[in-house]
């Protein structure tokens, strides 16, 4: 997700494509040219929890010799999922904006192929969104982080 | 291949000699990274990134983590200035703040130290757009590590 924005698109094709899954099972989520690049799959949505899960693989270009996600392409998964997970929480015209973003490393997983970014609510207050995430490979997690989001209600 | 801390070293020293590509680390190439300004006290430097359009999300500006990558790339780049020969940062945590939307392009970005322990270092950061506006701001705990 980003900084806020005065004007934001009427349209928000990732709440619609989020609302459009029904699971179990994964769906792309090609919604934008960050999301293409990495390949963004939906993975699971637990609406009644707060929860999301989302896959991952970074192309070439973003990966290192052997294969392991850059840290912009790392820190991009996680960043998808904190925004994502809020959506399904959202009223009809609403969006979310990222205010805060703390990170902190886990572990050092090495390698390529799926990366897994899983993030939850933890509160809502008014128009704060409070979220925290994990991005792990083959089960192992890698980087952890929360943040908070301002909920925007889009020019009609 | 010249290692970003003498590219730091250089720059220092012959403050003219900049901009430097930071073709070394594949982090920087990806987001496009110089190294504009390191000072002769190893306490500041700037780096100037060009972001490409396929690091763009949903609302149509760079995403947040791109951004946080970036205020990463200058506290881990000033912090390597501070520290002599043989010694380099590790992370342990990263907070950032996203105060505008950032476009596609050009954006600046400047770290401070605010404290260079022997076991850790703590910076500070800002990046900025091509009108000179706060984009976002990070502060970072960097442990010490001794370099192989």
């Amino acid at each position: 997700m980003s900084a806020a924005k005065p004007v934001l698109r009427p349209a928000n094709q990732d709440l619609a494509l989020l609302r459009s899954y029904t699971g179990p099972g994964v769906m792309p989520m090609p919604t934008n040219p960050l999301a293409k690049a990495l390949s963004c799959q939906v993975r699971a949505v637990d609406r009644a929890a707060g929860r999301i899960e989302l896959g991952f693989e970074a192309p070439a270009w973003l990966s290192g010799p052997d294969g392991t996600p850059l840290q912009v392409a790392r820190m991009a998964m996680l960043d998808f999922a904190l925004g994502f997970v809020g959506m399904p929480l959202l009223q009809e015209g609403q969006s979310v904006s990222t205010l805060t973003l703390d990170t902190h490393p886990v572990e050092d997983p090495v390698g390529g192929g799926l990366w897994i970014a899983t993030a939850w609510v933890q509160a809502h207050h008014g128009d704060i969104l409070y979220v925290a995430g994990e991005l792990s490979r083959q089960g192992q997690v890698a980087m952890a982080a929360r943040s908070s989001l301002l909920v925007l209600t889009l020019p009609a | 291949m010249i290692s970003v801390k003498e590219h730091l070293q250089q720059l220092a020293q012959q403050p003219g000699s900049g901009p430097l590509p930071l073709s070394q680390c594949p982090e920087a190439g990806a987001l496009g990274a110089c190294l504009i300004l390191a000072d002769a006290q190893g306490s500041r430097i700037e780096l100037g990134f060009e972001l490409a359009e396929h690091f763009i999300q949903g609302a149509g500006v760079i995403q947040g983590g791109v951004l946080a990558t970036m205020l990463d790339l200058a506290l881990q780049t000033v912090a390597r200035h501070a520290l002599p020969p043989g010694r380099a940062p590790s992370r342990a945590t990263l907070n950032v703040s996203l105060l505008r939307a950032c476009d596609a392009g050009p954006v600046r970005a400047e770290a401070v130290i605010e404290r260079a322990g022997r076991s850790v270092v703590f910076a500070q950061a800002r990046l900025f757009n091509p009108q000179g506006q706060c984009l976002a701001t990070g502060s970072a705990a960097m442990p010490v590590r001794e370099q192989a």
